[in-house]
């Protein structure tokens, strides 16, 4: 039965219902849904139902769905596991062997970043001298004389200074230290670095003592501004490349320009003047020296 | 699933459950017209378990959807005649007569239990569920001519009763 545009109301409207259920689906040509359309433009009662229909159509739509109850599914499915929202729990469900093969990679990595951590971890306890600890309260030892730097004794915390950037080719092991009272002479061994510091009222007046002192060593270049003394924040610094050999003697020369105590204290070797400072130590270089020489650094600091 | 990770093949009536359990479930309720849902679950159980024990799967495998709920539709049957009429209590007879047609198609699920079997499972597989007229008149046993005037006497009885057409 096709919807024809010539014939009476009735008739169309007897047409229409009988093709409602696909004019309803949008299964009409595009003829017919055409003639449908004009149709219901002229026929309130055919539109009024068709209205009808939609809400009665939509009403059906909104109503709520029974779902299978919980049980009567785990009854005929077995038990469902929630879906895993963590990654333990994506872990967990993963198969046997492939949850194997992922928590044994997971032990071996964790135990891998250990060991590593752990190693360096180890170099970093070992003690470390601090050769910009200008306080330097460790170095005090009072009564202690001044021992032949055969092996370490001590070791100082490390503190910051202008020279920080020094101990990057300090190695981090086997510090000697102490205060020189009598200036007994020591010996240098190969690849050292030795740093004396010296407090003083006038950093100015030592630096002017030092400068022909180096002279008389043999270092008398001009144009090298670490053996003329470099002005830093907190000090002025020497540093430079001496000969190994004769370290014991710059360190006894050090020492006679270091200020000395005014008090009596300064008289007796079990109490180390507060007014005076004159301390030094040594470390092993990481980098290679040249043969024979030892790096020497002075650090000249307001008392 | 097994050691290495693949899922065992369900077997047909796990996957009816999973396919097409809710739908199942819900046809099952608005049918029974029942606040009694272990009666609807009895009528479930019996079905997917009676799936389970079939041996025509290659009817399965060719139908699947309409032939599970031409099952369900059969035992349904069972329970309720197709072409019976439902009763109506008094206090739906009250309701048709006082209230407003908008207050009436509010109703909607009162005056929608009252349909017969028959028309209330097109209804649901068409307009609901978005079965095609094929796979109705399958579930149905009917032509499918016969499921598209179905399907409009319905809305033709549920208008007359909403908004007191005739």
């Amino acid at each position: 039965m096709d919807l024809e545009p010539n014939i009476n109301l009735s008739t169309q409207c007897f047409l229409w219902q009988s093709r409602i259920s696909d004019f309803l689906d949008g299964a009409l040509m595009a003829s017919e849904k055409r003639i449908a359309d004009e149709h219901l433009s002229h026929c309130s009662t055919c539109q009024e139902q068709h209205q009808h229909f939609r809400l009665l159509l939509s009403k059906l739509e909104q109503q709520p769905r029974h779902g299978l109850p919980i049980e009567f599914r785990h009854a005929q499915m077995g038990p469902i596991s929630p879906i895993p929202r963590s990654l333990v729990e994506r872990i967990t469900r993963l198969p046997l062997a492939l949850r194997i093969a992922v928590e044994a990679g997971s032990i071996i990595g964790l135990l891998w970043l250990v060991i590593i951590s752990g190693r360096d971890a180890l170099k970093n306890t070992v003690p470390v001298a601090s050769s910009n600890s200008i306080s330097a309260i460790d170095l005090l030892q009072p009564g202690q004389a001044p021992q032949q730097p055969t092996a370490p004794r001590s070791t100082v915390k490390t503190a910051e200074s202008p020279t920080q950037a020094e101990f990057v080719d300090e190695a981090e092991v086997e510090a000697d230290h102490s205060t020189s009272r009598a200036g007994a002479e020591v010996a240098a061994g190969s690849s050292e670095i030795w740093r004396f510091y010296i407090k003083t009222e006038s950093p100015d007046d030592i630096r002017a003592k030092i400068l022909p002192l180096l002279k008389k060593f043999g270092l008398n270049d001009a144009a090298d501004p670490s053996l003329q003394g470099v002005e830093a924040p907190g000090g002025i610094q020497f540093d430079f490349l001496f000969s190994q050999s004769r370290v014991g003697e710059l360190k006894l020369a050090l020492e006679e320009l270091a200020p000395k105590s005014t008090t009596t204290q300064a008289e007796h070797a079990d109490v180390a003047p507060l007014e005076e400072r004159f301390t030094w130590y040594r470390k092993k270089s990481r980098q290679n020296l040249p043969s024979g020489t030892t790096r020497i650094i002075i650090w000249l600091s307001q008392l | 699933m097994n050691l290495f990770g693949r899922k065992k093949d369900l077997s047909l009536n796990q996957k009816v459950t999973q396919l097409y359990g809710d739908l199942l479930s819900d046809f099952a309720t608005q049918l029974l017209n029942t606040e009694d849902s272990s009666l609807t679950l009895a009528v479930l159980d019996k079905v997917i378990t009676g799936i389970a024990t079939t041996k025509d799967h290659d009817r399965f495998l060719e139908f699947e959807r309409p032939w599970v709920f031409r099952l369900l539709f059969e035992e349904i049957e069972k329970i309720i005649p197709r072409r019976a009429h439902a009763t109506v209590s008094p206090q739906e007879i009250l309701m048709d007569t006082s209230l407003q047609s908008s207050d009436r198609l509010n109703a909607f699920l009162s005056y929608f239990k009252r349909l017969k079997l028959e028309d209330r499972a097109v209804l649901l597989l068409r307009d609901k569920y978005g079965f095609s007229y094929r796979e109705i008149a399958t579930i149905l046993n009917l032509p499918e001519g016969s499921v598209k005037i179905k399907r409009q006497q319905a809305l033709r009885t549920l208008e007359e009763w909403i908004w007191n057409r005739t």
